[in-house]
């Protein structure tokens, strides 16, 4: 009697509040039917139609500033979030009410794993996709596949899509991406004669790693007062540079298995590269004590010539330089150098609904989602980093001048995470290994076997534990 | 006897006497400059930090810094709520402190001993090497991102039992026995006889104590969940996390952080070495 | 035995119990509970998705795991490093002030007071600034003078000194203050005496001094080795564990499995181990300290009791 109950409510289409909880067993069942169903319940406020006022909360790490543009006044990292929350409530359903909360990136990790035991998830998080992976598999987070329409998925990439996927099931709504790379202080480059090496102010050079070798020099001979080039690894924060380092000579990483196998010599070159500049005094000194964001404080301080950015990181620099908070520089965009082609990434950033065990709030929440990523005014705000839409990336072309750089450096994406289960603890585990090449410890070659080592033995304890491979 | 003091004061000091002095002089000046470094700094330009050679004092005053902090984060709410961790929860322990030791000292029952042993056999445990069960605690008793939960946790400790247990072994039996013949409760004659008396003790412990809680930090760092729930350590080192890429700023957080307790130990300086002593063995 | 036998009488036997009660719950609650519950939590493996019994799986995944023994090592460095220091500078500061005149020491004292008072937060803060690889006044300095090492907190050699640096510089003050209060109480006649006799200040020190003030040392041993143990702040801000490690303790070992790992078995063996070396080293110096106060209370009972009656 009980299951037969259970499965007509299942059956209900219109009932989302009992699909969304199929974070477990359900998720298998809820999948194909909810993809049919979903374009008719898009944009209508049926979550909560007993009128239950709530409040969910929204989580953050920050990102961009101002609901639209960085100029606007008290612009900040919750302004975009608290008035898509307020549009939410006085277009859509007066009774949800949005409360959004920054949390800092580094304590993120803390933050959501006390939450979790605490049962004090929030209802909703705006993130980055790869860095949220792991509480998907743990099973904090409820798959979004049924509220993803097909008009969606052909607006949005698929490579945007991969990012966002974990077997079949999305996780997260993508909203916008941030591609990263590298950043440098023309000005430094025109003073120390290498104006051959500057490409122009919309566009994202590409230098082989010998070139890079070249201008760091040159810049460490010229101008011995800065440091040429940032190198950090204190901890995991930006880690995705060094990452991409790491492909540099173009190793793959992972193997067809989902195994890491950058313990091979394209690996070993490439970090051997790296140590190389630091003996040379071309980084930073003791990156092994600096985390990214010493580094981009020295680059924004005129400490550092060639340093590491993401889209939202720049636009943000060239906030604060026109507002007067930093001193104008003239900063331009370079990839992270690769033989034969240079690697760039992209974080996919959007929402997720959070498992929370109350079905109304994850309803609510599936819709709150549903309205701010499909919204033609809101997705306007994606610009700030850029915009997965292309829809939008047609519309907000004119304003945006790196917008066409972008789109050209597009092919040189490549994957970084995999969204595999324990991306978390892998990431914990590179940095050691980083600080013991750059301090002399080990070899270029024992850290990176040390690290894969190390990082299978956490990616085959995370397919054990993880809710979706079980 | 007496008139040897003043001759040994003015005596010219030993060799030995000397160097030492001068070293341990030259290390109190170095204990100071941090402190001339932070504040110093807090009030530079962000580039202004970052100047090797360095400025050893600001060229101008940049006070934006502490506008910033106080504009931009709830650095405010962070010292109120440091207040009121540490005034509640030490108040809690004087109370519960006062209580149990004045039973030890001057009660009979049974197991008494073996119920002291326990409670000192605790001072051994730093309650955070148990973090991981007390925090489930925590969760079950749903005080997770609340005052009570960062409160609670340090109000059991043997500290005070141990410290004050000393001083009410001091008192007189006589007072308390002439105080029951009287026909006062035990707790009358505990709270307007006895616990006055032993005044000093109870402020050594709330001295001790409160400078305790007010520099706690991992435990308060995993209950405040969100900014407005932080005590002043928390907020003031999740500075060193933030994006912003101005140092003077953070520097300008720790230089709030440090003051309070600076000026209060300024002010009850003599206080503060008393209870410190007083709370060790009492010779 | 007058007075035991008139104590008695004056109370309900049950008074002492109501007495104790409060301070009791939070003990029982906030202390025994949790040790016997990390001790169980210790012995499960705990998922998502299910809660086993693994027996002792826990410690020796731990036994097994290098970054776990650097951090016991570790440990037993800050804690014999950091004591020991501690204890000589705070007794050599105060062999020097002790006997001054009283604004000297009070001056004296209240500087080396200061880092423990503004907290260990403040100080790991300042020390991160002065240390900073790039731009910190500590390396700039010592680039100049021309050591050829660069960044101090990056040397694996080196970082665990720094550490430990750093906490005795923020502990020191403690030690000044009792130790001077302790010298203060040591009978002048004596030392006059010493001194008339021609014994010189170091003299002094060694044979009257630091004999008389052993209570204070024993005292001051036993709250540095707790205080040293559960080390975390100073890690978390100055290294975070780093370099590859090299600076990694129990506490923030214990931290990052419990919190940043989701390892909570893991991190519940950590407390359990770390309980055990507590008990180990604590215990010792405890029964001495005790032992002299013990010692001494009945002696001050017996001679109230003498003469009241």
């Amino acid at each position: 009697m009980k299951k037969l109950t259970k499965l007509l409510a299942l059956a209900l289409p219109a009932c989302m509040a009992f699909t969304a909880c199929g974070q477990s067993a359900g998720s298998a069942t809820t999948a194909p039917a909810s993809t049919a169903a979903t374009t008719e319940t898009t944009t209508s406020a049926a979550a909560t139609p007993t009128g239950e006022k709530m409040e969910l909360t929204l989580w953050l790490t920050p990102s961009w500033k101002g609901v639209f543009s960085g100029d606007e006044p008290g612009a900040d990292y919750d302004s975009f979030f608290i008035e898509a929350g307020k549009r939410y409530t006085e277009n859509v359903n007066p009774n949800v009410t949005i409360k959004v909360e920054v949390i800092p990136g580094d304590t993120r990790d803390e933050k959501v794993s006390v939450a979790e035991s605490t049962n004090t998830l929030p209802d909703l998080f705006y993130e980055g996709a790869f860095t949220m992976s792991s509480y998907y598999h743990n099973g904090s987070i409820v798959p979004l596949t049924d509220i993803v329409g097909a008009e969606d998925k052909t607006d949005i990439a698929d490579g945007i899509w991969e990012n966002c996927m974990v077997e079949d099931e999305i996780f997260v709504f993508p909203f916008a991406h941030m591609p990263g790379t590298l950043v440098y202080n023309a000005d430094m480059l025109k003073a120390a004669g290498l104006e051959q090496y500057i490409a122009g102010e919309y566009e994202i050079a590409t230098w082989t790693p010998d070139e890079l070798k070249t201008i760091l020099q040159t810049l460490h001979e010229k101008q011995p007062e800065v440091y040429p080039l940032s190198l950090f690894a204190m901890n995991n924060q930006g880690d995705t540079w060094n990452l991409t380092w790491l492909r540099m000579y173009g190793s793959k990483f992972f193997g067809p298995d989902g195994k890491l196998i950058v313990n091979d010599g394209a690996g070993v070159q490439a970090l051997q590269y790296l140590i190389d500049l630091k003996d040379a005094g071309l980084t930073v000194p003791g990156p092994e004590s600096l985390t990214s964001n010493d580094c981009n404080a020295m680059f924004q301080n005129k400490q550092v010539a060639v340093s590491f950015t993401n889209s939202t990181l720049f636009t943000n620099l060239q906030t604060d330089m026109n507002n007067g908070t930093l001193e104008k520089f003239d900063a331009r965009l370079a990839n992270i150098p690769g033989d034969p082609a240079p690697n760039s990434f992209t974080y996919v950033s959007g929402f997720m609904a959070m498992n929370t065990g109350n079905d109304a709030r994850i309803a609510a929440a599936k819709d709150f989602i549903r309205y701010v990523c499909t919204d033609p005014a809101l997705v306007l705000a994606s610009k700030n980093t850029l915009p997965v839409r292309e829809t939008v990336t047609k519309q907000v072309s004119g304003e945006m001048p790196y917008l066409q750089a972008y789109t050209d450096n597009a092919k040189f994406i490549y994957n970084f995470s995999n969204n595999m289960p324990g991306y978390k603890e892998l990431r914990n585990v590179l940095f050691p290994e980083l600080q013991a090449a750059f301090t002399g410890e080990k070899t270029a070659q024992q850290a990176l076997d040390s690290y894969v080592e190390k990082g299978n033995a956490v990616i085959e304890e995370g397919r054990k534990v993880s809710v979706i491979y079980n | 006897m007496k008139n040897l003091l003043p001759k040994h004061k003015a005596k010219r000091m030993e060799p030995f006497d000397l160097v030492l002095n001068v070293v341990v002089l030259l290390g109190a000046i170095l204990n100071l400059f941090p402190f001339y470094w932070l504040i110093t700094g807090s009030l530079k330009t962000s580039a202004g930090i970052f100047k090797m050679p360095p400025e050893w004092f600001p060229s101008t005053f940049h006070y934006q810094n502490y506008i910033d902090l106080f504009v931009g984060q709830p650095a405010l709410r962070w010292a109120l709520n440091s207040i009121l961790v540490a005034v509640v929860t030490t108040v809690l322990v004087v109370g519960c402190s006062a209580l149990a030791a004045y039973a030890f000292a001057k009660l009979e029952f049974k197991g008494k001993s073996f119920l002291f042993a326990l409670f000192i056999a605790t001072l051994m445990i730093p309650k955070e090497i148990f973090i991981v069960p007390l925090f489930q605690i925590i969760l079950k008793f749903n005080l997770s991102n609340s005052y009570l939960g960062m409160i609670l946790p340090n109000v059991a400790t043997a500290f005070g039992v141990f410290l004050l247990k000393g001083f009410f072994e001091g008192v007189p039996d006589s007072i308390r026995e002439s105080g029951r013949l009287d026909g006062a409760s035990e707790l009358t004659v505990f709270l307007k006889l006895v616990l006055p008396i032993v005044k000093p003790g109870v402020g050594a412990l709330f001295i001790l104590n409160f400078v305790n809680v007010w520099n706690d930090y991992l435990w308060q760092m995993l209950i405040s969940r969100s900014k407005e729930m932080m005590t002043l350590m928390v907020g003031t080192a999740s500075l060193m996390q933030e994006i912003n890429p101005n140092f003077a700023y953070k520097m300008a957080g720790a230089t709030v952080a440090a003051l309070p307790m600076l000026c209060i130990f300024i002010v009850f300086q003599r206080y503060f070495t008393k209870g410190i002593t007083l709370g060790a063995v009492k010779e | 035995m007058p007075t035991m036998k008139r104590k008695t009488h004056l109370q309900n036997p049950y008074t002492g119990y109501f007495f104790i009660l409060p301070q009791f719950l939070f003990f029982a609650v906030f202390i025994l509970y949790p040790v016997f519950e990390g001790f169980r939590i210790s012995l499960y493996k705990t998922t998502a998705v299910s809660n086993t019994f693994v027996g002792l799986e826990n410690y020796q995944i731990l036994f097994a795991d290098p970054v776990f023994l650097r951090s016991v090592f570790n440990t037993l460095f800050l804690v014999v490093v950091v004591t020991a220091c501690t204890l000589f500078f705070g007794m050599m500061i105060s062999v020097a002030i002790f006997d001054k005149k009283s604004g000297y020491i009070s001056v004296i004292r209240s500087f080396y007071y200061l880092p423990v008072i503004v907290s260990t937060v403040v100080m790991s803060m300042v020390w991160k600034f002065l240390l900073n690889p790039a731009n910190g006044l500590v390396s700039y300095a010592l680039k100049q003078s021309g050591y050829p090492g660069g960044n101090v907190l990056g040397d694996k050699n080196l970082v665990l000194w720094i550490v430990a640096f750093v906490t005795v510089v923020a502990s020191l003050g403690q030690a000044v203050i009792m130790y001077v209060a302790a010298m203060e109480g040591v009978s002048g006649e004596v030392l006059e005496a010493a001194e008339v006799d021609g014994a010189t200040k170091f003299q002094r020190t060694i044979h009257i001094l630091i004999p008389l003030v052993k209570p204070t040392t024993l005292y001051l041993a036993v709250t540095n080795v707790i205080s040293i143990l559960k080390l975390f702040v100073i890690i978390q801000l100055l290294t975070d564990g780093g370099p590859n490690n090299s600076s990694m303790t129990m506490m923030y070992y214990l931290y990052r499995n419990a919190f940043i790992y989701d390892k909570k078995n893991i991190a519940a063996a950590i407390g359990v181990l770390m309980f055990l070396l507590a008990v180990l080293m604590a215990t010792p110096q405890f029964k001495a300290m005790s032992g002299s106060t013990g010692k001494r209370l009945p002696r001050k009972k017996n001679g109230k009791g003498g003469t009241t009656k």
